[in-house]
């Protein structure tokens, strides 16, 4: 999918859930272009990916992308985020904000972009997959595959150093799956970077290149 | 939807004044308008000390009330005190919490600016409501919008402006509209520290004169006047703010 590799180093990994052990003691050496997590439900596939992406805190143990050891604090985690663009399974688009602040919003907020030009790079993003008609709508008024597919813009709109990608379309039927699968793949051509994806869809799995964790 | 129905609500209104019409009819009540007219100054004067207050308590209990609501996501010893705070103003009178911040804690530190003392009084009861107000409005925003928020890289002040705050009001904001009319009723218990608010100056008008119903009817009439364009605006706000999850 990308021509990027990267290297992911986990040592000796650690996390629970009140009442829930996911991972105790887990290490994975390997480099990648892209990386599928599969497996059945409940395994730890999503509690990987927010780990992997900072979203969670591990309790103990290391995680080092390259050469870049993740922190163990809040205000160091933010600071990877902001390198990196996550897909969530629910889309999690902002309700009150329509289909283009949406992608506007990590551009000004987080990358200092000004207004004018982030509205700029936003619309010819929507317009290279024909969503600019939805530019103004809010996310409500979006169909599913629609909203996924700001969603991915929002997340690449940054240019990412890694894109994450949970479950991006277990909630889609399957001709919007195949879309949205369509367009990561177009979205990474443009801008080639390393991509971890959760996944049900074997599939999907089978025809990408990209290494496999069961 | 006001513009197109608004004969609908003057309908309503013109029913509810004809019946206490009737009624007013049915008890041969004597008016004696013009004694209140004498009196007119004294209850404007009242009207715009209850304007006052209300105005000051409806902004400090918002920040008073996110401050409260914020303390119960921090470190245990301030959620501690805030819930015990929350929970005893709620669970309380106003009137005996009136009585007790003035004559008693006031006295005790050496405070006595009626109109200041007032406004913390009535600020801080309304600010127990008001920070539940914004705890359960908060509580309902889902999880997935703070991952969102810090997927991108929000700073937590950025998430709380950007994507919280927004949602919080618009959950809110029905609640708050009618909490903060609330506060203008309210502040008519402050009557009984003598400060010089509308229902304090009505009640003296009326023992001056003995004309109850003709000085009680303009009170509820003047404090209408402050909630009709609270509510009106809140609603406005909530239309505004409308969007759908």
């Amino acid at each position: 999918m990308s021509s990027s590799k990267i290297k992911l180093k986990i040592d000796s990994l650690s996390f629970s859930y009140p009442g829930h052990e996911v991972f105790q003691d887990f290490s994975l050496d390997i480099e990648f272009e892209s990386l599928l997590l599969m497996g059945p439900s409940g395994g730890g596939k999503s509690t990987l990916m927010r780990l992997l992406c900072g979203l969670e805190l591990p309790e103990s143990g290391t995680i080092a992308w390259d050469t870049e050891v993740l922190a163990h604090d809040e205000k160091g985690l933010r600071a990877f985020r902001k390198k990196t663009g996550v897909v969530f399974q629910s889309f999690n688009l902002f309700p009150h904000l329509s289909a283009l602040e949406n992608i506007c919003l990590p551009l000004v907020k987080v990358h200092a972009v000004s207004q004018s030009e982030a509205e700029e790079r936003a619309m010819e993003a929507l317009k290279s997959f024909s969503l600019e008609d939805h530019a103004l709508k809010m996310p409500a008024k979006l169909s599913g595959g629609q909203k996924q597919r700001v969603a991915i813009l929002r997340a690449m709109i940054t240019r990412p150093k890694l894109l994450f990608l949970d479950e991006p379309t277990s909630a889609l039927d399957p001709y919007m799956t195949h879309e949205v699968f369509k367009m990561i793949a177009d979205v990474e051509r443009a801008h080639p970077c390393p991509v971890i994806l959760v996944t049900h869809h074997v599939s999907f799995a089978q025809k990408c290149t990209a290494k496999h964790l069961f | 939807m006001f513009k197109k129905t608004w004969y609908l609500y003057l309908f309503v209104y013109v029913v509810l004044l004809g019946l206490l019409y009737l009624s007013f009819q049915r008890i041969d009540y004597q008016w004696n308008w013009s004694v209140i007219w004498d009196y007119r100054e004294k209850l404007s004067q009242g009207w715009l000390m209850t304007l006052k207050i209300s105005a000051v308590a409806l902004i400090l209990s918002v920040v008073w009330g996110w401050v409260l609501m914020l303390m119960q996501r921090g470190p245990a010893l301030l959620k501690s005190f805030s819930l015990t705070w929350v929970h005893l103003m709620r669970g309380t009178p106003l009137l005996v919490q009136i009585l007790l911040f003035f004559y008693v804690i006031a006295n005790a530190a050496g405070l006595d600016n009626r109109f200041w003392l007032s406004v913390l009084i009535l600020s801080n009861f309304s600010a127990a409501y008001i920070s539940e107000i914004f705890r359960s409005a908060l509580e309902s925003i889902p999880k997935s919008q703070w991952d969102a928020a810090r997927s991108i890289g929000l700073e937590p002040w950025q998430t709380y402006k950007e994507v919280i705050g927004p949602q919080l009001i618009k959950i809110a904001l029905p609640a708050l509209g009618g909490q903060f009319a609330s506060i203008v009723k309210d502040s008519s218990l402050l009557s009984i520290i003598a400060v010089s608010e509308f229902t304090l100056n009505a009640q003296e008008v009326n023992s001056l004169t003995y004309s109850t119903l003709e000085v009680y009817l303009p009170l509820a009439f003047g404090y209408l006047l402050i909630t009709a364009p609270i509510t009106w605006f809140a609603h406005r706000m909530e239309r505004r703010l409308h969007y759908e999850f």
